[in-house]
């Protein structure tokens, strides 16, 4: 019997949503190669500046930030 | 451009960024115990440390537990020694359990370090080698790290004979929790499957490390615009 996971602190919503969209997208070489982790720092990172940014800055301000560079 | 390519081609956008941005970063996040203790981006740290440094960062107090865990284990003159400091702190956890956030996690690593030094009494290498050692094979470590990169590896290696990549990471995933978050006489405060997935992806002798994902907030809010149409 395979046991149910549990969830202590933080919350794994949408893990299984990022997860096969990465199994289905990556090749196996690439999974073995690391890709799950080189893909999960990377949003990590980027995401992570963001919020950083979001938060210190502003919505209004990093808007302002955000059209000068697109 | 169809839906595959476009897949394709974000994930190509992360990895190539990755490999030009944060690769270095990445690499100062992983670690080894060949030789132990080992150079990491908060510095040469015992295994203990590094176990309390990735299972403790959560939540807002993610971003400090490194520097904080390291600093301790380095005042207190080792991650064992830290370990047993955190267990000697039974007067504060009450307190610190009851609140939100980073006190609440400090409660965790002290619930955890008081269970840990009530099932290892005699004063050991590191205690999270032992636990690992329990966990696994319920069996007493030696002591060498050798024989726990082998145990682990081989307790896990079968689970990747298999060709399906989607059924290796659920495999992984199911041992993991089965060995080390469930059993109820091993199981250590705030330690779930997130937050082992953060120390198994970056311990570079485990054979099983290409198979995890630490999520949290920040991942999760990358699944959320995936689902977007």
């Amino acid at each position: 019997m395979v046991a149910k996971t549990l969830t202590f602190g933080l919350r794994d919503g949408h893990k299984d949503t990022v997860l096969a969209f990465l199994v289905d997208t990556l090749t196996n070489d690439e999974v073995l190669d690391g890709a799950l982790a080189k893909v999960n720092t990377t949003v990590y990172r980027l995401y992570g500046g963001y919020r950083k940014l979001y938060r210190e800055l502003g919505e209004e301000k990093l808007k302002q930030e955000l059209s000068q560079i697109y | 451009m169809s839906s595959q390519e476009n897949s394709r081609s974000l994930v190509k956008f992360l990895l190539m960024n990755f490999e030009s941005k944060y690769k270095e970063d990445w690499e100062k996040e992983r670690f080894s115990v060949f030789p132990h203790p080992c150079w990491t981006k908060h510095g040469k740290l015992d295994f203990d440390t590094i176990f309390y440094w990735k299972v403790y960062a959560q939540g807002y107090f993610a971003m400090r537990a490194g520097p904080f865990f390291s600093t301790l284990a380095n005042q207190m003159g080792s991650g064992p020694a830290m370990i047993r400091h955190l267990a000697s702190l039974s007067q504060d956890k009450d307190r610190l359990l009851a609140t939100y956030g980073q006190s609440k996690v400090l409660g965790w690593a002290v619930t955890a370090s008081q269970r840990l030094t009530g099932l290892y009494p005699q004063e050991y290498e590191s205690y999270i080698g032992q636990w690992l050692s329990h966990c696994l094979l319920n069996r007493t470590w030696d002591g060498k790290w050798n024989s726990l990169v082998e145990s682990l590896n081989n307790s896990a290696g079968q689970l990747f004979a298999i060709d399906d990549v989607r059924r290796r990471i659920s495999n992984i995933n199911d041992f993991i929790v089965n060995k080390f978050v469930l059993p109820p006489e091993w199981h250590l405060s705030g330690v779930g499957t997130e937050v082992l997935s953060f120390f198994f992806r970056d311990w570079k002798d485990f054979t099983g490390w290409p198979y995890f994902w630490k999520h949290d907030a920040w991942n999760e809010a990358f699944g959320i615009w995936l689902l977007k149409p």
